[in-house]
Formats: C-alpha cells, sequence, structure tokens
C-alpha cells in the first residue's frame, strides 16, 4: 500500500509559505474522528494525504459502478488497524483523569454513522431496483438485507470499548475516553436498538431465503421460525457474552493500574527519592538545596508534562543545554521554541554555541536567570533558525572582548561562520548581553 | 520572571483585592505568606480549591483579581471563568501553574484571564502582575509569547478566514518576538521606538485575537501537536 504516488502537497497560490513541519506520510489506520462508517475513507485520504471527501467519492462512485467495491471496503475494515491512541505525558494523564482540564470532546459520530450505514443501503437496494437485477434474482433481497445487518452489528463491535469502560478507568487519551462520558446511559440503548436492528435484519434475511426456496405462502412461518431462533440464540448467549464482557474490563483496568503505578513507583524512585536524601544531607547549604530542587523539580515536570518531541530535534537540544548550564552554574535558564526542526550537524554546532553563550551569560553577567529564545521560521528556500541568549547582568563594549574573552570571539562566532551561519552580540555596560545566532537550515 | 514593569495606577486607592484558588493547600499558604509581606499592596480576601468552592469565594467577596490555577478539581480553571464571568465579567483572571502544556494555557487564556504566570516566578514580579492585570492590562510571559507565537503560525497561509480577528499585524509579531526573547514592556517599547502604552496596546489586542480567533485554526493546532 505504499507503492502509491506521491501526492502534491504544494498549496495553489504565489502566498502559499511553506508548512513549517512538512506533512510526514502516517501509518495506514481507520480514522476513528473523522470516520462516517468504519473510517476507512478517511484513513485512506489521511495516508495518502488526499482530501477526504475526494475518497469517499471514489468509493460511492466505484460502488455503483461494482458492488465487488463494498466488499473491498469491509475487507479494509478488517485488516485496517485501529490507530494506535496518543499517548499523553503523565502529569496529563492523571489531571484528565481527575477532571482537572477541560477535555474537547469530538463530536458524537454514531448517529451520523447509523444513518450512512441505512442511507447506502437503501440507496443501493434502489439502484438495484432501476437496473432491473433486484428482486428478480431470489439471492438478492435475503443478502442485501443480511449485509445491512452485519454492517450493523459490526459497527456495535467497533464501539465495544467506550461502552464497557466508564472513562477514569482508562488512560487519559486514548480513543475510549475520547467518547462522551455523559451520556453512557443513551449510548446503552443506541446500542441496544443497533443490535436488535441488525438481528432482525438477519433473521430477515434468513427468512427471506427460507421462503424462496419454500414458496411465499410458507413466509409468515419461516420468519417466524428464524425470529424465533435469533431471539433465543440471543436469550442464551447474552448472560455469558455480558459477564465475559465485565471480565475482560476488569482484567484490562487491573492491569492498566498496576503497570502505571509500576512506572510511577521506579520514577518516584529513581528522581524524587534520591534528590530527597540529597538535599537532607546537603540541609546546610542553601544554594546547592536549591539547585537540587530546581533540578529535581525541571526533571519531573519534564517527564510529567514535556511534549514528545524526539531527542533528535532543535527545540529538545536547546531545552537539555539550558538544563546543563543550570545545574553547572546554578542560574535559571528558560528556554521557549517556536517551531522546531531536525537537528543536521549545522544545527549541532549552533545549539553548541548557545550553549556556549549561556555559559557565559551564567559566569560573567551576574544575571539572575538567562531567557534563550528559538525560532524556527520558514523562508523561500528552507528554514531559517534564530536563537536569542540574553541576560540582564552588566553586560560588556564589544569593541574591548579582550583576548580572556576566547569563548566569545572562537566558540561562538567563529563556530557559527564555520558552518555558514552567523553570530551577532549585542552588549552595552549596564544594558545586559543579547546574542543572536542565525543559521539556515 | 515576568516582563512587568512596576508603573503607578492612580486612580486605584488601598490594595488590590485578590483571591487564591489552587487545589494545594501547600502552596496557597507559601503565596499568601508572601503576599502577606506585601499587605499595602495585595490583600487576600478568599482562597477556592476546587471550581465549586472557587466560584463561591470569588462570587461572595467579588475580588479585583484572582490568582487562578489551571489544573483544577471539577473542570479546570477555564471553568471558574467561564462561571464567574456569567454573572461578575467585571473579575479579572491571571493563571498561575507549573503545568507548561500549551494546550491548557492557551486554553484558559481563551476562557478569559488576562496572562500567565509561572509558579516560580519572584514574589515582586506576582505583584507588579497582580497590579497589572487589575488594570486591565496583559500579563505574557515568555512562555505564553512562545505558546502564542506557535498557536498563530500554523494559520499565516489562511486567507480566506477572518483576517482581522485571526493573525497577528506584523507588528504584534514583533512585540510577541521580543517579549519571547526576555524583553520586558519597557525594553520592547525602547528596541522598536514606540510608547510603552502602545506595546500594551499590541500586547492587549493579541490577547483579545487570541480570545476570539477561529476556533479551527487553534485546535487544528493542538491537534498537529497532539495536545488533543
Amino acid at each position: 500500500m505504499t507503492s502509491v504516488p506521491e501526492p502534491s502537497y504544494q498549496q495553489p497560490g504565489p502566498v502559499a509559505p511553506v508548512p513549517p513541519n512538512p506533512p510526514v506520510r502516517t501509518r495506514l489506520t481507520r480514522s476513528r474522528s473523522e470516520a462516517w462508517l468504519g473510517g476507512v475513507a478517511a484513513g485512506i485520504a489521511d495516508h495518502l494525504g488526499w482530501p477526504t471527501w475526494l475518497v469517499r467519492l471514489c468509493f460511492v462512485g466505484l460502488a455503483f459502478a461494482n458492488f465487488l467495491t463494498i466488499g473491498v471496503y469491509a475487507v479494509l475494515w478488517i485488516l485496517m488497524p485501529e490507530p494506535s491512541p496518543v499517548e499523553q505525558p503523565p502529569g496529563l494523564q492523571a489531571a484528565t483523569n481527575q477532571g482537572m482540564r477541560q477535555s474537547t470532546r469530538p463530536k458524537n459520530v454514531s448517529f451520523g454513522r447509523v444513518s450512512a450505514v441505512v442511507m447506502v443501503g437503501f440507496g443501493l437496494i434502489m439502484l438495484a431496483r432501476m437496473l432491473g437485477m433486484g428482486p428478480a434474482n431470489a439471492f438478492f433481497w435475503p443478502i442485501m438485507l443480511a449485509a445491512l445487518g452485519v454492517g450493523l452489528v459490526w459497527l456495535q463491535a467497533d464501539d465495544e470499548p467506550a461502552v464497557s469502560k466508564s472513562a477514569a478507568e482508562v488512560p487519559a487519551g486514548s480513543e475510549q475516553t475520547r467518547r462522551p462520558i455523559v451520556s453512557v446511559g443513551g449510548r446503552k440503548w443506541v446500542e441496544a436498538v443497533r443490535v436488535l436492528g441488525g438481528m432482525t435484519l438477519i433473521g430477515g434475511a434468513v427468512a427471506l431465503l427460507a421462503a424462496s426456496q419454500g414458496g411465499v405462502g410458507q413466509l409468515p412461518l419461516v420468519a417466524m421460525v428464524s425470529a424465533l431462533t435469533v431471539a433465543g440464540v440471543a436469550v442464551v448467549a447474552a448472560p455469558w457474552i455480558l459477564r465475559y464482557r465485565r471480565r475482560m474490563a476488569a482484567a484490562y483496568e487491573e492491569k492498566l493500574i498496576a503497570d502505571t503505578r509500576a512506572d510511577m513507583a521506579a520514577h518516584l524512585h529513581d528522581s524524587v527519592l534520591q534528590t530527597l536524601a540529597l538535599i537532607q544531607r546537603q540541609a546546610d547549604d542553601p544554594k546547592q538545596v536549591a539547585t537540587l530542587a530546581r533540578r529535581q523539580e525541571r526533571e519531573l515536570r519534564a517527564w510529567l508534562y514535556a511534549d514528545q518531541a524526539g531527542p533528535s530535534t532543535l527545540k529538545a537540544a536547546l531545552t537539555e543545554a539550558g538544563g546543563e548550564v543550570e545545574d553547572e552554574r546554578g542560574v535559571p535558564v528558560e528556554v521557549v521554541c517556536v517551531g522546531d526542526i531536525e537537528l543536521t550537524e549545522g544545527l549541532r554546532a549552533l545549539v553548541q554555541a548557545a550553549r556556549e553563550a549561556m555559559t557565559n551569560a551564567a559566569k560573567h553577567s551576574g544575571a539572575p536567570f538567562i531567557d534563550v529564545y528559538a525560532e524556527v521560521e520558514p523562508t523561500g528556500e528552507g528554514e531559517l533558525v534564530q536563537v536569542f541568549v540574553r541576560d540582564r547582568g552588566k553586560g560588556f563594549d564589544p569593541a574591548d572582548v579582550a583576548d580572556d574573552r576566547m569563548g566569545v570571539r572562537s566558540s561562538i562566532v567563529g563556530r557559527m561562520e564555520r558552518h555558514g551561519g552567523s553570530a551577532k552580540i549585542r552588549s552595552a555596560p549596564g544594558e545586559g548581553t543579547e546574542i543572536r545566532l542565525e543559521m539556515k537550515a | 520572571m515576568t516582563n512587568a514593569q512596576t508603573e503607578p495606577t492612580p486612580e486605584h486607592t488601598g490594595p488590590w483585592r485578590v483571591v487564591l484558588v489552587d487545589d494545594h493547600g501547600i502552596f496557597r499558604a507559601g503565596v499568601r505568606h508572601e503576599l502577606e509581606q506585601a499587605s499595602d499592596k495585595v490583600e487576600i480576601v478568599g482562597e477556592g480549591e476546587d471550581v465549586a468552592t472557587s466560584v463561591k469565594a470569588i462570587l461572595a467577596t467579588v475580588p479585583d483579581v484572582v490568582l487562578l490555577d489551571v489544573h483544577l478539581p471539577g473542570g479546570g480553571g477555564a471553568e471558574v471563568i467561564k462561571k464567574v464571568h456569567a454573572t461578575q465579567p467585571k473579575v479579572k483572571f491571571l493563571a498561575l501553574s507549573v503545568s507548561d502544556a500549551a494546550e491548557d494555557v492557551i486554553g484558559v487564556i481563551r476562557a478569559g484571564a488576562r496572562g500567565y504566570v509561572t509558579k516560580s516566578i519572584s514574589t515582586d514580579d506576582l505583584i507588579d502582575s497582580i497590579g497589572r492585570v487589575a488594570t486591565n492590562d496583559a500579563v505574557f510571559s515568555p512562555r505564553l509569547a512562545g505558546f502564542v507565537l506557535d498557536a498563530f503560525s500554523g494559520s499565516i497561509d489562511v486567507a480566506s478566514i477572518d483576517e482581522d480577528l485571526d493573525r497577528l499585524s506584523q507588528r504584534e509579531r514583533e512585540v510577541m518576538k521580543l517579549i519571547a526573547r526576555g524583553y520586558s514592556y519597557k525594553e520592547v517599547a525602547k528596541e522598536l521606538f514606540i510608547s510603552i502604552k502602545t506595546v500594551e496596546t499590541h500586547v492587549s489586542s493579541v490577547l483579545r485575537k487570541l480570545q476570539l480567533s477561529n476556533r479551527y485554526q487553534l485546535t487544528k493546532w493542538a491537534t498537529d501537536r497532539k495536545l488533543v
């Protein structure tokens, strides 16, 4: 499925800027959020980078041309995996679970999906009828009915996790919690109607088939027999299915809770407990205690709330460099990034230069904190990366940067120029220092 | 670590009346202790620990400023703002949080908070920020400015949407960038050769755009960052 021609990401119009992050081709998964039916079309559209309506149109058009398309859709529905849930950092998960943040609820699609199934089915029947191939074929109506019924029941199976667990016990951000919590009662009802409808349709299909073999006169009897059979199966199987589902749900929850607890315990042991022990031993050195506390806070916060930027991006590298300087020099470094980009060799040098600038500021300026701001800006050709390192310390006159300030000359300016970038230093006695690093990537 | 500058607020007499909202008792006690040392400027008139108690305390005291935690039992800080503003639209909110999740910070701002500072802020800066918010100014920390630039940068290619609301003007972007670089309002004014008042106007208008801006764009931004 990966041999599909490369779609064009170019946008029409002369002013269209390059998107900050060029779209990455996603894995082929069914889309839950935009699904009308099973999310197959939306998933394919997402994968190819096409508009969803186009893929849908293709499907509908092909379905009219050849009924096989419906089979293809069904097969894709089964084969395409569900999207893997978006992981959230533990702190946000916890906050979501305890109702401490607002969660955005996607619209409830179940009604739309059911009606889509019904409408498509109805339309197909009508079309087939108009083409004169409908009622003539004895198998046509039973197959249509059965397909509709199976479709309804499948929709059900697709939704199952949402109903069998209450949201609070499921990891936040997984598909399940993104469904509305309040309408559980209403959803149960919808679920029942769906299953009932599906089974009725299948029963009807069986009855029709039987009747077509045994003659129309037998129809009421056959219909009743198959209805009774379906109902009987449902009644007998219901308690068993229910219990099975409950047990599955309970086991899943238990495993989830145990996993979370183990993770949490391991992390707390590795980080917070160690730091607390260190703090107790160094209780008479306030500066050391403050440094330890700050490092621990930064580490814990990163673990709880961090974006999942890969370790190889500019943002991650700058944050790491800032943390190192903070630890070494005991001066807080505040890193703010707008946009992000994968590190290249040049950008690694830029991060090194920025780190040197932070170290200088921490060592010489006497400022209480250092601000670092990085921006990745799309331009006509490639991205322009700018990093500003600023302190409000005592500053200096750049004209008399003597030989003892080798750091500035070679580590910052020289390094940037060697890699095709530039560094500008702005400083005056009493006004702090700002070093601006710039590079095209 | 805000960029708030001390500036006299002549028309106001007496300390600002403040309600403190946070679900951690220890933190409330700490902030109360800090602010009581400046009792001529700030007076704490109430506290809240979740959405319900906070709304009750705020409506009972009608303070000038509410210091609001972003994460709060019962629906988060945004919920408090919505409920209070339904009856008392004049109460100002300043978000105070350790949470660095961009989505939550932007969410509270969009709900109506006039600024965001982190809990590691110094006492003096916090008092300055309270005064700023009380006089209807916006308090943008470098971090918030970064979030805002990030949020709006995704929407610059959309010409079809209402331009006035969904884009930052060139000047507003410049101001935001300088604030993100750690400049105070005064330093921004000097850098751009404009008055502090003009800087404040730009910042307030960014805040307004953020609060009115097309929901779709910001949601898309959050989705792209896997925040929703």
